[in-house]
């Protein structure tokens, strides 16, 4: 029986002849949060692409155990809607009935401190707010698995706290996370670091 | 295609086009201001004119300043409607890409988006028309009104084609006024077209059929049947590769399931 939640085979991907990422492969387990990490441009963002099916591989397969919620890193929101309108689209996409999108959308209005701003456009909000619309939207139909690309950019650093308290409030739950940053100061919040390295993951040590 | 999904897109998606101001003044003040124009600088002379599509009658007298309206209405509804098709598309790309990703299908999008643009024309072509029925007396107007709203069809449709294919507005812009100020708004002007030489060019372009069914429909009684019908394939051509430009840029390689 297989206990992975996420399995990544032979992954390749390459833009015009730049080859990004050169054979990734990547088994994740229920419960844990997986941080990966690399400079500018190694290809994190692609490899969450592919991951999520945004965009396609040019080679390798994917499997997923369970629904999943992605967080992009740019803010991917519907400008001219309000937060409350994104959030119903987003919801009935996900296949919500209307009182589950309404609860979930109050709960986690309330909990990232943005309940205020429900009726404004996302074209008003500041950086930061809207990046807390983009985060939500990946966390309204409580997802098996998290893919959340550079989540706190932009955020104040009582959202941040925020955050990590609620992404170990999932992983007690049995949710997975995979985060993807540039910098990654939060170690030891992370179950797992794997940095790309010339296109393939490789394991790092949380150590310093 | 669920039909609970095809209603929030239709409502979101009109939303998202109109809260941007500058469309409202796209639909209603440029047909204004546009008659407006050619009101003042035409003038009531009997001209006579053989229109294309029935070129083996005599010559029919207009009066010019009528011709006029005629001829910039067609160009008001082709201008404004790709406008629209064109920001309908290109809005939040993206955005509706992570919408399919998280479950919406194309289809619903894209007839959604299908239902809100043949409303827009029909209102569109009912307006124009009406403005003009206020400063002249077409023979007859259920023919202008459909050769205006064909027009806003063809030219919404090669408007979505730009929107889905080109990323930058300003890129779109310019694609939609090279052809339309050329087709609708100079080429397709009977006066320009009875001098005219390689006739069949301009007889090939867009705005040919629904500027040939709203003339013959204001100032003769010949039919316009075939015109319409012919419009409307040409449109549907424009559709047709718009729907899947947009689909192959929203597609999604979703996981297999473990």
């Amino acid at each position: 029986m297989c206990t992975f939640v996420l399995m990544a085979s032979n992954i390749y991907k390459s833009y015009y002849r730049k080859k990004v990422l050169n054979g990734i492969e990547l088994e994740l387990e229920p419960g844990g949060i997986y941080g990966i990490v690399g400079e500018n441009g190694c290809g994190k963002s692609t490899l969450m692409n592919i991951l999520t099916g945004f965009i396609k591989a040019d080679k390798g397969k994917v499997n997923i155990a369970g629904n999943y919620g992605y967080c992009p890193q740019n803010t991917l929101v519907f400008k001219n809607l309000t937060v409350w309108e994104n959030m119903r689209y987003f919801g009935i996409a996900y296949g919500m009935k209307n009182e589950d999108i309404t609860r979930s959308a109050q709960k986690l209005a309330a909990r990232f401190n943005f309940e205020n701003y429900m009726n404004i456009r996302a074209s008003n909000l500041s950086s930061g707010t809207l990046q807390k619309l983009n985060l939500v939207i990946a966390l309204l139909h409580a997802p098996d698995i998290l893919f959340l690309d550079e989540p706190y950019a932009a955020l104040d650093w009582e959202t941040y706290l925020i955050f990590w308290k609620f992404a170990g409030e999932l992983k007690k739950a049995g949710k997975t996370i995979i985060i993807v940053s540039h910098l990654l100061y939060d170690r030891d919040k992370t179950d797992v670091i794997q940095e790309i390295i010339n296109g393939k993951l490789k394991e790092v040590n949380q150590e310093y | 295609m669920r039909v609970r999904n095809i209603y929030i897109a239709f409502r979101y998606q009109t939303k998202d086009l109109f809260r941007n101001r500058i469309i409202i003044i796209l639909l209603f003040v440029i047909p204004l201001v546009f008659y407006a124009v050619v009101w003042l600088t035409n003038s009531e002379d009997q001209i006579y004119i053989v229109l294309a599509s029935v070129q083996d009658k005599p010559a029919i007298s207009m009066v010019q300043r009528e011709m006029g309206l005629i001829f910039i209405g067609l160009a008001a509804t082709g201008f404004v409607a790709s406008f629209v098709a064109m920001s309908l598309m290109q809005r939040s790309l993206s955005a509706k890409k992570r919408l399919i990703l998280c479950g919406f299908k194309s289809s619903e999008l894209i007839f959604a988006k299908l239902i809100l643009i043949a409303g827009i024309n029909f209102v569109l072509g009912i307006y124009i028309s009406c403005l003009a029925f206020i400063l002249m007396t077409p023979d007859r107007f259920t023919g202008m009104v459909l050769g205006f709203s064909l027009c806003g069809y063809i030219y919404g449709c090669y408007g979505l084609l730009i929107g889905s294919s080109v990323n930058r507005e300003l890129g779109g812009i310019l694609l939609i006024i090279l052809l339309a100020n050329i087709d609708v708004g100079w080429l397709q002007n009977p006066i320009y077209y009875e001098k005219a030489q390689h006739k069949f060019i301009i007889e090939y372009l867009p705005a040919f059929s629904p500027s040939q069914a709203s003339l013959v429909s204001a100032f003769t009684d010949h039919s316009y049947g075939f015109l319409l019908f012919e419009g409307f394939l040409y449109g549907s051509v424009f559709l047709v590769l718009a729907l899947i430009v947009f689909y192959y840029r929203t597609r999604i390689r979703k996981p297999d399931s473990l």
